[in-house]
This record gives C-alpha cells, sequence and structure tokens, in this order.
C-alpha cells in the first residue's frame, strides 16, 4: 500500500499528471456509469441504462474510475521516463470490467458462437448459454476481479516508479 | 501508447454501442414472415400459438438467470394499463430448459419479479416447448421477442425491452411494426 501512495505522491507531484488523473477520472467514471448497468439493457450502454444503476454498480464505478485514473498517469511516466511499464494486467482488469456487462445478457454471444459452431459443429449455441448465464450469475465476482487486477496493476507500475526499473528494451 | 490505444479503443467501444439497439438482426426469417404454430405450456397444459389469432401477440422467450430479463419484466409490468389499453396479449415464456444454464422455474420468477400480473388475462406466462425453441430460438438469445399482428405475422423480432420499449410501443397502439 506504502508503495502505491509513495510512487502517487511521485508522479501526481507534477501538475502534468494531475491533468491526466483529473481528465481521466470523470471519464472513466461516466464510461463505467454507462456501461455497469448494461446488463439490465441488453448489453446497449447508454445514458438511458442510468437508471439501471444500483448503489453496489454505483460503487464498482467509482473503485474502477479511481483505479484507472491513477493508473493511467503511472503508465505515462514510466512511458515517458523511458521505463517499462506493466499494461497486461490493466488491460484484463479494463476488458473483464467492460465487456462483463456488455456480453452478460445481448445478443452479441449467441450470434457470434452461432457463426463459430457453422465452422466449428461441436460449439453448439449451448456452449454460448454457459458462458451467458456464468457472467449473469456471477457479475459481482467478476467486477470485484476487475478491480483486483486493475489494482494489482496499479501495485506493479507504483513499484517501478519506487525502484527506477530501467527499461529493458 | 498501447495502453492509450486501448484506452481510446475502449471508449469508442462503449460509446459505440449506445447505438447498437437494433443493429442486430434476429429474426430466423425475412421480416414479415407468417409465424409458425408451435405448442407452448402454459398453467401445465399445451396451448398453440394459433388460439392467439386475431390479437396483437408479443411472444417473448427468456432465462430467467438473465439481468435484462428481469429488468425487462419489471418495466412491462409497469406498462401494463397500456397493454390493457391496446389489447396486446403478451406470452411470457421460458426458454426451453431455461437455455440450458440453471435458474428459478417460470412461477417463482414470475412470483418474486412479478407477482401484479398473476390474475391478468393478456399475460399467459410458462414453459417454451423443444419444438417453439427450435422454431423461433434456434441460436439461445437469453431474451427474445416476437410482435405478431392479428393476422400471425411476425412483424418485428428484438430484445431487451427495456433499451427497445419503442418497438413494442408502437406495435402496440398500430404506428409501425
Amino acid at each position: 500500500m506504502n508503495t502505491i501512495i509513495n510512487a502517487v505522491r511521485t508522479v501526481l507531484g507534477i501538475r502534468y499528471y494531475q491533468w491526466i488523473a483529473g481528465i481521466g477520472f470523470p471519464v472513466f467514471l461516466v464510461l463505467y456509469l454507462i456501461t455497469l448497468p448494461a446488463s439490465y439493457t441488453g448489453g446497449y450502454s447508454s445514458f438511458a441504462a442510468l437508471k439501471y444503476l444500483t448503489p453496489t454498480l454505483v460503487g464498482f464505478s467509482v473503485l474502477m474510475a479511481a483505479l484507472v485514473a491513477l493508473l493511467i498517469p503511472l503508465v505515462v511516466y514510466l512511458i515517458k521516463q523511458g521505463r517499462k511499464s506493466s499494461k497486461s494486467s490493466a488491460t484484463g482488469g479494463l476488458l473483464v470490467g467492460f465487456l462483463t456487462p456488455i456480453l452478460c445478457c445481448s445478443p452479441i454471444l449467441p450470434i457470434v458462437i452461432s457463426f463459430i459452431a457453422s465452422l466449428l459443429p461441436m460449439l453448439g449455441g449451448a456452449f454460448g448459454v454457459r458462458i451467458q448465464g456464468f457472467i449473469a450469475t456471477h457479475q459481482i465476482e467478476l467486477f470485484i476481479t476487475a478491480s483486483l487486477l486493475l489494482l494489482f496493476a496499479l501495485y506493479q507500475n507504483a513499484k517501478k516508479v519506487i525502484n527506477g526499473v530501467q527499461c529493458g528494451v | 501508447m498501447k495502453a492509450l490505444s486501448l484506452t481510446t479503443a475502449l471508449l469508442f467501444l462503449s460509446f459505440a454501442q449506445s447505438s447498437m439497439a437494433g443493429f442486430f438482426d434476429l429474426a430466423p426469417e425475412k421480416l414479415p414472415y407468417a409465424a409458425p404454430d408451435v405448442q407452448f405450456i402454459s398453467n401445465s397444459k399445451p396451448h398453440s400459438l394459433k388460439e392467439y389469432k386475431g390479437r396483437k401477440v408479443m411472444l417473448w422467450l427468456f432465462s430467467t438467470w438473465c439481468h435484462t430479463c428481469i429488468a425487462s419484466v419489471r418495466l412491462m409490468r409497469d406498462k401494463q394499463p397500456t397493454w390493457e389499453k391496446t389489447g396486446l396479449v403478451i406470452i411470457a415464456l421460458r426458454n426451453y430448459k431455461n437455455g440450458g444454464y440453471p435458474g428459478p422455474d417460470m412461477a417463482t420468477f414470475m412470483k418474486k419479479v412479478a407477482p401484479q400480473i398473476k390474475n391478468k388475462k393478456n399475460w399467459i406466462t410458462g414453459e417454451a416447448t423443444e419444438e417453439m425453441d427450435q422454431q423461433f430460438n434456434a441460436k439461445k438469445h437469453p431474451d427474445i421477442y416476437f410482435l405478431i399482428d392479428e393476422n400471425g405475422v411476425v412483424q418485428n423480432v428484438s430484445t431487451a425491452p427495456t433499451a427497445t420499449m419503442k418497438k413494442i410501443l408502437n406495435f402496440a397502439h398500430g404506428t409501425s411494426r
């Protein structure tokens, strides 16, 4: 925790990175606020989805937007310093957070799976249902996973900021 | 740089989604087409779609684990005065074997989500048969509805009433297919 706090203090001590975080937070907050309730609107994320927000979804939106808003300045800082940043867990966190509500109950997965099934018949429509059913019934667990991945990415990058790891490229 | 590109792509993807409603063509045949006369189970008895010829019908197939379906049933319940006024019959059926993923049976689901519609004559609830699943929902959508006119012709096929309510309202009011 101290590693993250120290790294964030170091990076956000510079005005340029304050701007990045300051713009990143509201942008990602709006994105999460309209995307997380998309599981109630068949995967369609729009401002109309806002009425399906629950306190839990608002909580996850704020948490994930805050983590991303802190993560981006750290990644940009490392790149500008010529150091290697950790992006895989950040990418995973972003993808899990955004794709969970979009894929939950939308027509995307059945259409994609039926297309694949036409090429590989062993993959019937039931395969897509199992994925969608799992996502729908484990939504909170998936949001927790996304948040933990973002937190892990924040820690990894914070460690690099503090330790000053040299770019391996 | 990659992180920024990914962020931009995600931003674009998210906003592009706002115009996705109605993007996917869910109809199994070219619209409009005659609805196949298949059976379903309601109150433990077999019923046929033919029984509702002469009335506007919304045939709705959904799985009880689906969040969109829960929110949509609540929304449709709240619009009951409109359906009574326009005479729309709502045949709400649980997908055959719940679409292939476990979840509450239809009676338990409706009791929890929309107990108010239990004795409403324009709501028929039950379970889809395998034949209905094959004819209407071969791609296994967790939530799909068919708007069938008085002549038994499917005029529109869509998903998620929470996002596409306008289509149902237009159909019920007879202003558009």
